[in-house]
């Protein structure tokens, strides 16, 4: 598979162009795209918690799903609560662990994943995103589903910054909105 | 010249000149002036025109209540009409005019309404142009229609440029535990009281300095500067130039932040507005109270303000604005205003309508050279285009009696208070009339809003400190909202009480309630006699406190003199609803930057750039932009669409399916599931096979229809329509979660994962060999019709490929994960082109469907049974499922139902439009027996031909000639109805 | 606008959510006679005052929930999963 993993392209494609932006006196907000991005979603019910907890366990060491709204961050791989009964992984499952009961679906195309730092960074995303990311409600480990622009996002938050997982259709447009948003902060396209 | 600015004093920066350009006079001012208190320091004394009568207009106020001093700020794209010049910051370069008057403010050709207005009072345009008797008798407005326009031209409010706005705007949201609105006294106490606590705390101000009324005091600079430091130093966020507008459901609040109109030059990367949504766990009002007037004859010519404002010239901008001052006050809070006019150097005359004022209060007045007449008002200013003396008078038995005149120059006015209570009002809390305090009060509120200083009837500055600092015990005990028993601060009312003033009625001379809307007292009068008694029709039949002010000095005044000619109480008339804004927001601040191509958000497919490099013309199908055709050598959109579906039924054609909605469902009970969703049987589809379903709604109306794929034992591939997508997963999520919640079953959306495309034509398989790394695995026999394989493009690119088709043909759709989606198209471009393919869009697309009579939501519009769109036969007999109860009503299957037909015209050159009604040919008329939901030119049939609904469907209207109604586009076309399924209805093509 | 306590995000703007509709309707099999459908689909209470009404977290994390309203105030009394296997939290 080395072979097609060279041929993705990212939705932000072409229209990713590193550089600066805005204002010049100020460089307050950071962009970074993950590409190639890696996400399995694993899904259960409330009697198959302990299955999933396997898998979790002999796949990448994590014991424990995460709580709602959090997540459990490894060396190896991520484990984010999306849903009541939906984890995201961030890293490859093997397609046989899926089974009946703790179904296994690869979301790896599925969205684009931007990466949002800087001292402004909150502030940035205040101006589109309506929940509340004050450092006691929304900390790092910290994930959430919410709304931009009508478009339903999926938001973490780890040591390098603020995670947007982006729909991947509507990802260049909502992109675009955050590069306008971005500019009086100064903005770098890294 | 007679207002100046003094040498020293206000809180200005005489260091920092600005220049401004008014009514294209170069003026200067300071930093820290408005454009108002830099007017009235040059001594400019017209600034306005009034709307109705364009009587001559100066500043009234120095706040958000400015109902004279409306004027146009800014030129060109940038110019923005209906500006309140008290609160407009006066910036380096700022340009303005007057409004509603030509050629200019000081000589307005339009005040010769003034001279006709006794013809223009209440009513008089609706009286006198709709239904005119006895042209209009019964038949509506036609003549206000052609009236309106010149009508609305003569009542101004300036006008707002034509060009587009070149401004940025943009949302903002916040959270908080307390929001504070307002920094005078009584919300600078509370802030420096919460910061000592770990709430989280927005201090919101709509001025650009904060302090409030402290910046209206020569004296407490220094308490201000104090408290200021420790508000600056600890954790609050405090907003300036940024006004509360709304407050909403569960502590949801409005704000608009002005955050580039104080501007010289605008930065590009700054909005100018920001427009806040902030939740507050808890909100404090301390909004303060604003000055009223009175009515009396020519109350409205400039030169006549309230007294708080010539204060607030005096105190923080450094201007004396008369040198001869009457004040005409009712209550105690012109008494330090004379005082300290005096002090500056004017002659000061105080006229007080109470009888009875304390001797200490006297004795202090006269003896700092203020001459003060008790018992008076005034009643008559007297101008024209400036006040130079007044009448005023004395109550005698209950009627005003004019006593003398003065000479002045400036005359002020304080008719009391009205606490600003519109944010709680905003919540459906009634205001209260308090007949003590003669304004009204905010009512009782279940929710967590509290009200501090003057804005709740608290008069004494040292009274809203307390009150603010007091509101720390209420978050103490009760951190939701205030314990009904507990007060905030009591409120003691006045120390020597006010007497109630609104009207001094002498002579029959225009004496105005709201100025900015040109209601008369006689007005207010006029519609008392003609029964517009309720306060709600009164304001409508008058336009009380309709304009940009919205009443905020004027409407307590008509208020009480609709109670006085009812002879009835305040209490019983009451108020008119407060609404949201507060103040005007702007149209753009609403919009943010949700505009032009961001309008709504745009939808890519991962082959979006492909097809765009492939000469694609794009459209919009939902909120997905795809390929609408392709033309070659300058072809048009007909020429392009017939030339791809010829070319696709003949040989091959692509087309980018990736808007499919795509859903993955997975869980033990999946196979369960799809059978109680699908109204055909689903129990016993093998792995590796699709088949066509349709979904009921439960009412047994069709809601969608798609292939779904058996990947393995419990996990399927559900594709739906593009526009029923995102409803239906919410739907089968309902379902499972509400309802049928003992399934195991998961649905998740995989619309984005994956990239499709359609391959169709006699070429297809061809096309497909070429591409994938084992060919044997698309051959007819591992790949039938209805079959599907998971399977890898030449180059290791993982793929899904299922046999399926829309068009008719022989063909597949494929589909890969998105980011190799434009490999996806290079590869099947390469084989597909050198067989002599080629791509097709929408409209192609269309073309075939509607040949085939394929459904789409055009058809499945939501009021459509299985049997009126063909479909019967996907009913399974031997099962429940959504919609199989509810799907045989009466209504449901009687006979007669409009049914899908195919649309052929009489005469195949004729053509016939989509949305037509089909009508019998004898019966042109009503709802007709059907309608059109699609036509198409058919490269097959080589004339026009369309799908829609007639009643009694094909079977019906055999060797019967219809007729395709058109009555918008005047448009009617014979027509046969023939069967849907016009091209191929064997469906032999698909198969081989 | 509205704030609506999701029992697995917490309080999120209503513009997040989607109305479902009433509440308190059993839907009954699918296999159940026209004359419990009809009930069950198209009689509507039209309440001032306290009802229950189904909501979809749309934009977070799709759950279906229950939500106790005032019609008239707006004010919400209580919140929960529609799904009874979720209520008490996984």
């Amino acid at each position: 598979m080395g072979n097609a993993d060279n041929n993705r392209m990212s939705a932000l494609g072409r229209y990713y162009v590193k550089g600066h932006y805005g204002n010049k006196e100020s460089n307050n907000i950071i962009f970074e795209e993950i590409e190639s991005l890696v996400l399995f979603q694993v899904a259960f019910w409330p009697d198959t918690v302990s299955k999933v907890e396997k898998i979790l366990n002999s796949e990448l060491g994590i014991k424990k799903i995460p709580k709602p709204g959090s997540s459990i961050i490894n060396s190896s791989a991520s484990v984010i609560r999306v849903e009541p009964l939906k984890i995201w992984v961030t890293a490859k499952l093997e397609e046989d662990t899926s089974k009946a009961d703790t179904p296994i679906l690869d979301l790896s195309h599925s969205r684009t994943n931007l990466i949002i730092h800087g001292n402004d960074a909150t502030k940035l995303l205040n101006r589109f995103l309506p929940i509340d990311l004050r450092e006691n409600s929304f900390g790092i480990g910290a994930v959430a589903s919410t709304m931009f622009h009508h478009v339903g996002i999926t938001l973490w938050r780890t040591e390098r910054g603020y995670h947007l997982f982006l729909p991947r259709g509507f990802s260049l447009s909502l992109f675009e909105l955050l590069k306008k948003g971005a500019k009086q902060f100064g903005l770098q396209i890294k | 010249m007679t207002a100046k600015r003094l040498r020293s004093g206000g809180k200005i920066d005489r260091d920092k000149i600005l220049n401004f350009t008014w009514d294209g006079q170069e003026l200067e001012g300071y930093s820290g002036d408005t454009l108002a208190s830099a007017l009235v320091a040059n001594n400019r004394r017209i600034i306005g025109r009034s709307f109705k009568y364009h009587r001559p207009r100066g500043i009234t106020s120095s706040g958000v209540e400015e109902s004279g001093a409306i004027v146009t700020v800014g030129k060109g794209a940038r110019k923005e009409v209906n500006v309140r010049a008290t609160t407009q910051e006066l910036y380096h370069g700022l340009t303005a005019t007057g409004q509603n008057a030509w050629p200019n403010v000081r000589f307005d050709f339009g005040s010769i309404s003034n001279y006709f207005s006794k013809f223009l009072g209440a009513g008089f345009y609706y009286k006198t142009f709709m239904g005119i008797p006895p042209f209009e008798w019964g038949r509506g407005t036609k003549i206000w229609m052609f009236y309106e326009k010149y009508i609305r031209k003569a009542a101004g409010m300036g006008a707002a440029s034509r060009e587009p706005d070149p401004d940025n705007y943009e949302h903002a949201h916040g959270f908080c535990d307390v929001a504070i609105i307002g920094s005078g006294p009584a919300g600078l106490a509370a802030a420096l009281e919460l910061s000592k606590t770990n709430q989280d705390v927005m201090l919101i101000e709509q001025d650009f300095e904060l302090g409030g009324d402290y910046l209206n005091y020569d004296s407490k600079s220094e308490d201000l500067a104090r408290i200021l430091l420790k508000i600056n130093k600890s954790n609050i966020r405090i907003m300036k130039r940024t006004t509360a507008f709304g407050a909403y459901d569960h502590g949801t609040l409005g704000l608009l932040e002005r955050v580039g109109d104080h501007l010289s030059t605008p930065l590009n990367y700054l909005p100018r507005h920001r427009f806040w949504t902030i939740r507050a766990k808890r909100i404090i009002l301390a909004t303060g109270a604003i000055e009223r007037h009175f009515a009396f004859s020519n109350n409205d010519i400039p030169g006549i303000m309230t007294a708080s404002s010539a204060r607030t010239y005096l105190n923080r901008y450094g201007i004396l604005s008369g040198e001869h001052i009457v004040i005409s006050t009712n209550n105690d809070s012109a008494y330090i205003v004379s005082q300290e006019l005096k002090k500056a150097g004017a002659n000061v005359t105080l006229l007080d309508a109470r009888a009875s004022i304390p001797n200490h209060l006297k004795k202090k007045i006269t003896g700092e050279g203020i001459e003060l007449i008790s018992s008076a008002a005034v009643s008559e200013a007297v101008g024209p285009s400036w006040v130079s003396k007044i009448k005023f008078a004395k109550l005698i038995d209950d009627k005003w009696i004019n006593q003398g005149e003065k000479s002045c120059d400036l005359l002020l006015i304080s008719g009391g208070w009205s606490p600003v209570i519109n944010l709680i009002s905003h919540r459906g809390s009634k205001a209260i009339w308090d007949e003590r305090d003669c304004c009204f009060l905010p009512g009782h509120s279940e929710e967590a809003i509290d009200l501090i200083g003057s804005a709740r009837g608290i008069w004494r500055i040292d009274d809203c400190v307390k009150s603010g600092i007091n509101i720390k015990h209420a978050l103490d005990k009760n951190k939701i909202a205030l314990s009904k028993s507990y007060k905030v601060t009591e409120n003691k009312g006045w120390e020597n009480p006010i007497i109630p003033l609104y009207e001094v009625d002498i002579s029959n001379k225009k004496s105005f309630v709201d100025l900015q809307h040109d209601v008369t007292t006689q007005d207010i009068r006029v519609a008392h006699q003609e029964g517009f008694v309720s306060v709600e029709h009164l304001k409508r039949y008058t336009t009380l406190g309709m304009a940009t002010d919205q009443g905020k000095t004027g409407n307590v005044i008509g208020i009480a003199l609709m109670a006085k000619a009812l002879n009835a109480t305040v209490t019983n008339v009451g108020t008119t609803t407060f609404r949201p804004p507060y103040t005007p927001i702007s149209l753009g601040a609403l919009a943010g930057r949700n505009t032009n191509d961001h309008f709504r958000p745009l939808r890519r497919t991962p082959m979006d750039d492909w097809n765009l490099a492939n000469s694609a013309v794009m459209t919009h199908a939902g909120l997905w932009r795809r390929p609408w055709y392709f033309p070659v050598n300058g072809e048009n959109i007909s020429q392009s669409y017939i030339r791809e579906a010829r070319t696709t039924r003949n040989k091959v054609g692509l087309c980018d399916v990736t808007s499919l909605g795509k859903i993955a469902i997975q869980g033990p009970d999946a196979t369960e599931f799809l059978n109680r969703v699908y109204t055909n049987p689903f129990a016993k589809l093998p792995i590796n096979k699709a088949r066509y379903g349709i979904m009921l709604r439960d009412d047994g109306i069709v809601l969608d229809d798609g292939t779904t794929w058996r990947l393995s034992e419990t996990d399927y591939f559900m594709t739906t329509t593009t526009a029923n997508a995102a409803r239906v997963v919410s739907w089968l999520e309902e379902l499972l979660q509400v309802r049928w919640n003992t399934l195991k079953v998961h649905i998740t959306s995989v619309t984005d994962q994956w990239a499709g495309c359609a391959i169709a034509g006699p070429l297809s398989r061809k096309v497909l060999e070429k591409c994938v790394k084992d060919s044997d695995c698309v051959s007819n026999e591992n790949l039938p019709f209805m079959g599907i394989t998971s399977t890898f493009l030449f180059n290791d690119i993982p793929c899904r490929i299922a046999r399926i088709s829309f068009s008719g043909e022989m063909a597949s759709e494929i589909y890969v994960p998105s980011d190799y989606g434009h490999v996806l198209m290079e590869i099947l471009w390469e084989a597909a082109e050198s067989l002599g393919g080629c791509l097709y869009g929408l409209e192609a697309l269309g073309a075939m469907r509607i040949e085939k009579g394929h459904v789409t939501g055009a058809e499945l519009d939501g009021r459509v049974t299985l049997e009126d769109a063909g479909l019967v036969k996907m009913a399974s007999t031997k099962k429940d499922f959504i919609g199989s109860a509810l799907r045989k009503r009466p209504e449901m299957i009687k006979a007669g139902r409009p049914q899908l037909v195919g649309i052929f015209p009489e005469d195949i050159n004729a053509t016939f439009n989509a949305g037509s009604i089909i009508c019998d040919e004898s019966n042109l008329n009503g709802h007709g027996e059907g309608w059109v939901t699609a036509v198409t030119y058919s490269p097959v049939f080589n004339h026009w031909i369309g799908i829609g609904f007639i009643s009694g469907g094909y079977q019906n209207w055999q060797n019967k000639v219809a007729v395709a109604a058109d009555p918008i586009r005047d448009k009617e076309t014979r027509v046969k109805i023939v069967s849907p399924y016009m091209y191929d209805p064997e469906g032999k093509r698909h198969y081989g | 606008m509205i704030r609506i306590i999701c029992p697995f995000c917490g309080e999120r703007d209503h513009s997040e959510f989607t109305y479902g509709g009433d509440g308190s309707i059993k839907y009954p099999e699918i296999g159940a006679t026209t004359e419990e459908w009809v009930s069950a689909v198209f009689e509507r209470k039209n309440i001032k005052g306290k009802q229950l009404e189904t909501w979809h977290h749309l934009h977070g994390c799709r759950m279906w929930i229950v939500v106790e309203r005032d019609t008239n105030t707006h004010k919400i009394f209580r919140v929960w999963p529609a799904d009874p296997r979720m209520i008490g939290g996984i």
